[in-house]
């Protein structure tokens, strides 16, 4: 797209979730500087603006995370109308938005007076639904993952589990909202390869959705979001279920999805993976058909394969989330404890540490006490106060010094 | 006729003021120019509906911020029109005005509220304090008598000083709900500092000067539970829209005053916690009794739990409120 393009355009990326977006905002972020001299501008001066910008824009609370983003949307929207060239703006949540959501970004952007492109990157149903509930599962919930999928396949949709899924992968749906006021030609539809497939395909495909095939950016990142296998997952849930009630989203974001999750329990690769159950996997494989045939007719630019959305090869095993093998999840357990003992024991560390330095301190403090010019100055003081005359010279001296 | 052109026509119904339900509107096939803006979500049509009942005939300028609102937060977004909407095999189904959930017209509702408060002007002043809405007795340092030395406590039941707490705490920002909250305390066992009042007299009792006294407190009336439901809701929305000083400001002059003004019926301990807080209670007098403190009450109002209240509030009752202040405004009602 970007080799045939030019002129003032800004180019949305707005899904969708577990699509490989991390890596791409990241790369992005980390090649801000390179991309300005090649005429792409991402706006962004932390590595989660645009995060902080889709919760303003969809007005969505995020355990108080929103707080942050006062504004957020306004400021990137800005930046996008004065940069002469091209603005790329990316991320997975803004699949979910509201049709007045989505004129308020249009419109935020100048459009139809600015070129609009609107990237969307989709992965098969079969993968998305347990990646989407080990989502859930590592932010806080504790629903099972047969409770899930019904939730998914009730067709009133009023749950929230259920309407923020379909919002976030139901593509047609998406597209719908974020694509009705654009040509055809000017939306892009990533598919994410099918499994086994060449580990660069996708980015390669990023890069050509986003115009970056010629510029050498640096590729390597530091955030990851890996899977969970299917025990670890379980123990997240039941986890879940046991501090929910009393441990804070300030403090369950660093302990559990970051510590346990991200850092410990994905590092267990060699655990049964998620999947679905043969009967699922057909009502999402039929699914997938439908939406392919709606969208191969609707002449938006494919970078892949519409094929990649409804393989046709069924899951050899299913392993159940809801009743995990005890001997898996209690080895994952025992890499979890050992996790926390050893962060609380380097938080113990530096406890000690900062005690130390407090000790330092009030030494230091007691030193300059015990000066000669302090208590002059000390005396001085307590004479002034005994007078109106003094009170009233201590209050003119503190209000010259600003006190 | 198109059942967009229809869709349309019920909107220009509600900008002037019409509360005609969408299926009886229907049935006599209306037509009006189709807009090139999107049809509002059926949430937001039957919520601009609902305003107009209060006083039918008039255009109340609210219902154009609705129709243009999107839903905020979680939950299912552009519920479509039955009638008015092409079927497709995507999306959300279409559904009737009348079936759309109360809560996701709270949740419009909600939206639209803490955009208008998010819009006011904001003269520049000093950080505010947000008052405390004054129920039950003050919660925060009654300091009385002569060079204040005298500490006076409220002698209430412990529930009821709990929900003051939790009111207070709604009024500044974001708090849990009442059974998370709750459910917290009685899991850590902790009260909140404002209703330790042990706590709070050992700690004024340490100087020989002062002194400690323990009142009861008359029967007040309380905030109503619906109206701090909606101000929770508004609370957490203000913090995507303004920054904390400006949500304070806002707290101070308009939700608190506001807040005060509602009165109604209060929240009762949830059963699953209301052993912790009678235990609590029962420690607590036994405590004061055992310091000594001059006292005016008997200490047993601490422990006699209101069991008639309800735990929850009605989103009937949520939702009225909403639409009050969404006609009336803050300063009105």
């Amino acid at each position: 797209m970007g080799a045939a393009l030019s002129g003032k355009r800004v180019i949305l990326h707005v899904g969708t979730p577990k699509t490989g977006t991390s890596y791409l905002q990241d790369v992005l972020f980390n090649n801000i500087a390179l991309l300005r001299t090649h005429g792409i501008n991402y706006p962004a001066d932390r590595f989660d603006a645009h995060f902080l910008a889709a919760l303003d824009l969809m007005r969505l609370p995020w355990g108080g995370l929103e707080t942050e983003a006062v504004g957020a949307w306004d400021k990137i929207a800005a930046q996008a109308r004065d940069w002469p060239d091209t603005t790329v703006i990316s991320h997975e949540i803004l699949a979910t938005a509201s049709r007045p959501h989505v004129q308020r970004a249009l419109e935020s952007l100048d459009h139809p007076g600015t070129e609009i492109h609107v990237v969307l990157s989709v992965r098969d149903l079969a993968r998305q639904i347990p990646a989407e509930w080990q989502e859930n599962v590592k932010h806080r919930r504790a629903i099972g993952f047969a409770d899930f999928v019904a939730e998914l396949r009730d067709p009133d949709r009023s749950g929230k589990i259920a309407s923020w899924f379909w919002g976030v992968q139901e593509i047609p749906a998406i597209l719908s909202r974020w694509a009705d006021q654009l040509p055809p030609e000017n939306v892009h539809l990533v598919t994410v390869p099918p499994p086994g497939a060449d580990k660069s395909l996708l980015w390669q495909r990023f890069a050509h959705a986003f115009g970056l095939t010629d510029i050498e950016l640096d590729l390597h990142v530091e955030r990851v979001n890996p899977s969970l296998g299917v025990p670890e997952t379980a123990l997240v849930r039941r986890i879940n279920e046991t501090v929910n009630a009393d441990l804070t989203p300030a403090h369950y974001r660093p302990l559990v999805r970051e510590l346990l999750a991200h850092q410990t329990l994905s590092k267990r690769a060699s655990s049964p993976r998620l999947g679905l159950p043969n009967d699922v996997w057909q009502w999402a494989h039929q699914l997938s058909v439908q939406w392919v045939t709606a969208l191969q007719d609707k002449g938006y630019d494919v970078i892949g394969d519409l094929a990649d959305l409804a393989p046709v090869t069924a899951p050899e095993e299913f392993t159940d989330p809801d009743s995990p093998r005890e001997r898996q999840v209690n080895r994952a357990a025992l890499d979890a404890i050992k996790a926390l003992l050893l962060e609380t024991a380097r938080m113990r560390e530096h406890e000690v540490e900062l005690h130390q330095r407090i000790a330092d301190l009030e030494q230091a403090l007691e030193r300059s006490y015990l000066r000669p010019t302090y208590r002059a100055r000390e005396k001085a003081v307590r004479k002034l106060q005994n007078s109106e005359g003094g009170r009233t010279a201590m209050k003119a001296y503190r209000k010259i010094r600003g006190r | 006729m198109s059942g967009v052109a229809s869709g349309w026509a019920w909107v220009e119904h509600l900008e002037d003021g019409g509360t005609t339900p969408w299926s009886d509107f229907l049935a006599s096939a209306p037509s009006a120019p189709v807009r090139t803006a999107p049809l509002p979500g059926a949430a937001q049509l039957e919520l601009a509906r609902r305003i107009n009942l209060v006083t039918p005939g008039r255009p109340h300028p609210a219902v154009t911020r609705i129709l243009a609102a999107g839903a905020p937060g979680r939950g299912p977004q552009d519920l479509p029109l039955v009638g008015a909407t092409p079927p497709s095999a995507f999306g959300p189904p279409p559904v009737d005005p009348a079936a759309v959930p109360l809560t996701e017209l709270v949740r419009v509702a909600s939206g639209v509220l803490a955009e208008d408060l998010a819009s006011r002007p904001v003269p520049d002043a000093r950080d505010p304090q947000p008052p405390v809405p004054e129920v039950r007795g003050p919660l925060g340092p009654n300091i009385a008598g002569r060079r204040h030395r005298i500490l006076r406590l409220p002698i209430a039941s412990l529930d009821a000083l709990l929900y003051d707490e939790w009111v207070a705490r709604a009024a500044r920002g974001r708090v849990r709900s009442w059974p998370a909250w709750t459910k917290h305390l009685a899991s850590a066992d902790r009260l909140p500092e404002t209703v330790d009042l042990v706590a709070r007299a050992a700690d004024w009792d340490r100087a020989w000067w002062r002194r400690v006294e323990l009142v009861g407190t008359p029967p007040a009336a309380t905030i109503d539970a619906h109206a701090v439901a909606v101000v929770r809701r508004v609370n957490t929305l203000l913090g995507l829209l303004v920054d904390d000083r400006c949500r304070a400001r806002l707290a101070a002059e308009v939700i608190v005053p506001w807040l005060g003004r509602q009165h109604g019926p209060r929240l009762a301990v949830p059963a699953a916690q209301a052993d912790w807080v009678r235990a609590r209670a029962e420690r607590m007098a036994g405590q004061l009794a055992d310091a000594g403190y001059r006292v005016r009450e008997d200490f047993s109002v601490l422990a006699e739990l209101d069991d008639t209240a309800a735990c929850a509030t009605s989103t009937d009752e949520v939702l009225a409120v909403t639409v009050g202040l969404l006609r009336d405004g803050w300063e009105q009602r």
